[in-house]
């Protein structure tokens, strides 16, 4: 899933300001499961909103998923886009960017940080797992992501900062390294961390190249 | 064969290190390599330390180089993508640098701008091999250079990090990978580091690499506090900290532990030298060799 965080409220008004009919709109998958931009989400910012801007009109709308077309070429969606003088969205930033492409003449900003792909790891509380590096080597760190939660994002870790099981970056956050020696020990496989991981490949990730995968 | 490399390759080997400062001037750079000149091989120069940005390394070891004694070059994986490592490693080198220490350097968040995009390419062992690679001769990607490197590659171990089982197996890693010698950090528990050392020995690692043992001498017992408690994989044992403490001249007590340091990691099997951190204070250097 993709995890965001809303944005301070001050920061929000700012960006809607300009205007005088704000559509907010939230989303009904990643946004709504991560408490982030759903419904619930998007009637309490549009009272926040609400209380700051008496004379604008804020409303708020709920779609199934901001990163699919057909769910925001809905004529009802459309209506309300077009009868609106910005979108603000509470998805991840692909809500926004989608608005924009399919409707040219509107502006949509976004409420949210989008922050990582990630799970829950309890109730309320998501932890990155992936991030959208490319060139996957997991097969080689027994499953767990050096790139996304490694600070340093070592591929031959740990760093000299590992302690206690924790980062020294961060002493709330776990030593993916610490992990990835403890699953290589559970299973009798230390000496396999031995082989040294080569350079990686980030042509496929946010480097420069397109980014697109074809599934026709 | 750089001087340091000779000097391993003889005997027992001391190295020193020097911090530069946030500016252009290379004044405390050259004062404090003078205190120090006479009683090491060479002198390691750090890469915008503790991720706060300074006078760049490779800049501060020309400006040593002048005073007529070698250093070493740190080059941290955290600020430059593989472009510009082999773009200022060629530099370095034609530039008459001769050893270089490949580290992935402090993270940025806990330096002076930890707004900063930290890079992390590659890293420190990635980095290792990609030195030896261009000794042999070529680029990371296999083109020919025109003029190659020559390299006496170092590396940084940290004994006393966690997992400690983990700890040597990392340096056979970077041993692997092409590391030539390697500086630890500081040692204060003599004890734990040779457990370190046994692990090392056990896979044959100090025949392969030159093992220089790190040694902070203590100012204070506010440093040592502070080193304990602040600096990752520090471990410095409780009876060290009450016995510089108690002291009625620290900075003596200081000196005297770094000398009993010193005397006991030379006793142990397949320790080369020492590198001596000095941390600002190298006007005391002299004083550990009395």
């Amino acid at each position: 899933m993709i995890v965001a965080e809303r944005k301070e409220l001050e920061e929000i008004k700012e960006m809607v300001e300009p205007y005088d009919r704000i559509l907010i709109l939230g989303c009904n998958t990643c946004a709504t499961i991560r408490l982030y931009g759903g419904e619930k989400e998007c009637e309490k910012l549009s009272i926040e909103l609400g209380d700051v801007f008496k004379d604008k009109k804020i409303s708020y709308k709920v779609v199934e998923r901001q990163c699919e077309q057909e769910f925001l070429e809905d004529e009802a969606v459309k209506k309300e886009i077009e009868e609106n003088d910005c979108v603000l969205s509470m998805s991840c930033s692909i809500g926004p960017q989608t608005v924009v492409e399919i409707y040219p003449n509107s502006i949509a900003v976004p409420a949210q940080n989008t922050s990582f792909i990630g799970r829950a790891v309890e109730h309320g509380i998501f932890q990155e797992r992936c991030a959208l590096c490319g060139d996957c080597i997991i097969d080689e760190t027994f499953g767990l992501c050096p790139i996304a939660r490694c600070a340093k994002s070592l591929m031959n870790g740990p760093c000299g900062g590992s302690h206690d099981g924790k980062c020294e970056v961060d002493p709330e956050r776990d030593c993916v390294w610490q992990l990835i020696y403890d699953r290589a020990s559970r299973l009798g496989r230390i000496d396999d961390l031995l082989g040294i991981i080569e350079v990686k490949d980030w042509s496929n990730g946010m480097h420069g190249t397109r980014k697109e995968v074809k599934h026709v | 064969m750089s001087d340091l490399e000779e000097a391993l390759k003889k005997g027992f080997t001391v190295t020193g290190e020097v911090g530069p400062v946030k500016g252009t001037s290379t004044e405390s750079l050259i004062k404090k390599t003078l205190a120090i000149k006479d009683y090491v091989s060479a002198v390691n120069v750090t890469d915008n330390q503790t991720a706060v940005m300074r006078l760049s390394s490779l800049a501060s070891c020309l400006v040593i180089q002048r005073e007529g004694i070698e250093t070493v070059l740190q080059m941290t994986c955290r600020d430059r993508n593989r472009i510009a490592m082999q773009s200022d490693l060629l530099g370095a080198w034609a530039l008459g640098i001769r050893n270089v220490l490949a580290i992935s350097g402090d993270h940025q968040y806990l330096g002076d701008h930890p707004q900063a995009k930290g890079v992390y390419d590659i890293d420190s062992i990635q980095e290792i091999a990609m030195i030896r690679r261009m000794n042999e001769g070529y680029d990371l990607i296999g083109n020919e250079l025109k003029g190659k490197t020559d390299y006496f590659i170092g590396c940084a171990a940290n004994p006393f990090a966690d997992p400690f089982e983990f700890r040597a197996l990392r340096l056979q890693k970077k041993v692997n990978a092409g590391a030539q010698f390697v500086q630890t950090q500081c040692v204060f528990d003599a004890d734990l580091f040779e457990k370190w050392m046994e692990e090392v020995r056990a896979r044959g690692l100090d025949k392969k690499v030159h093992i220089l043992a790190g040694i902070t001498p203590l100012k204070s017992a506010r440093m040592a506090n502070y080193m304990a408690t602040n600096v990752a994989g520090i471990k410095m044992p409780k009876q060290l900290i009450e016995r510089v403490e108690k002291s009625d001249d620290q900075k003596k007590t200081g000196v005297e532990v770094a000398k009993e340091l010193i005397g006991e990691v030379k006793n142990i099997k397949g320790v080369d030298g020492i590198h001596i951190m000095a941390v600002g204070w190298e006007r005391i250097i002299p004083s550990l060799f009395d």
